[in-house]
């Protein structure tokens, strides 16, 4: 069965600029503003958009605060940026072909 | 006191607040935030013209966990954010501030009562509110935060 394989280039901080794109999406989703989503994670809006943009690292802690600022469990956060972070899947072409 | 403008709001994003007060600090992603115009972001001049602070009134002054807790449900209130520029803070000077945009929103949106909602470590704002006449109608926190996290619902008639 011929596969075809398709798994995009991971490069050195792509987790970090993942994080930082799972929260800002999770933020708009919820159309919630660095503001209100500092203030409740207690960190800064300067703060919290450097981790959005991948620049600053955030601790376990920190995600902890985020969560709780995006009025999310964090370990329905850490399953979103998981699922972000998977490789696209494997399409069997005879799979695909059949449907 | 008028509506924000562009420049203000980049002015804003760019201030620097003293520890434990760094959490207040704002970045430039915000501007856009300050200028919805839902949010009824005001900036606050001197009487040189010199920007001395902002309010908001609505719904960027409210919280994630407070909205979840339905705390913001219990009563009409308008609810108000304010920021005063780094260097006039802790000079005694917050609540000729915060009187000035009460009076501004009382004249321009006639609310039955107002709201802010404080993160608990904050006591210099706190007492600044409490001589404004706001009274502590609620605390919550996030449960997953630990107890050192906890916001105040404080409310004074309008």
């Amino acid at each position: 069965m011929k596969t075809l394989e398709i798994s995009p280039e991971r490069h050195a901080g792509d987790l970090l600029s993942t994080i930082g794109e799972t929260l800002r999406a999770e933020r708009n989703e919820r159309g919630l503003t660095l503001k209100q989503v500092a203030e409740g994670a207690h960190v800064s809006v300067s703060y919290l958009a450097e981790i959005e943009r991948g620049e600053k690292d955030p601790s376990s802690r920190v995600l902890e605060s985020i969560a709780s600022g995006l009025d999310i469990e964090v370990s329905e956060l850490l399953v979103r940026i998981a699922s972000a972070l998977e490789p696209a899947p494997v399409v069997p072409v005879t799979d695909t072909l059949a449907a | 006191m008028k509506p924000i403008t562009p420049s203000d709001a980049r002015a804003i994003s760019r201030w620097r607040y003293e520890a434990p007060y760094s959490i207040y600090d704002g970045d430039p992603t915000s501007v856009d935030a300050l200028l919805q115009p839902r949010f009824a972001y005001h900036s606050v001049y001197d009487e040189r013209g010199d920007l001395t602070g902002y309010f908001c009134f609505g719904e960027d002054a409210q919280v994630a966990s407070g909205k979840r807790l339905g705390v913001y449900e219990v009563e009409p209130a308008l609810d108000v954010g304010l920021g005063m520029r780094p260097d006039l803070t802790g000079r005694g000077l917050g609540a000729e501030f915060l009187r000035a945009g009460l009076r501004f929103a009382r004249e321009s949106y006639s609310p039955l009562a107002f709201r802010l909602t404080v993160a608990a470590f904050n006591r210099r704002a706190i007492r600044v509110y409490e001589r404004v006449g706001f009274e502590t109608v609620a605390t919550f926190g996030a449960p997953t935060l630990g107890a050192e996290v906890r916001w105040l619902l404080m409310r004074c008639e309008a």
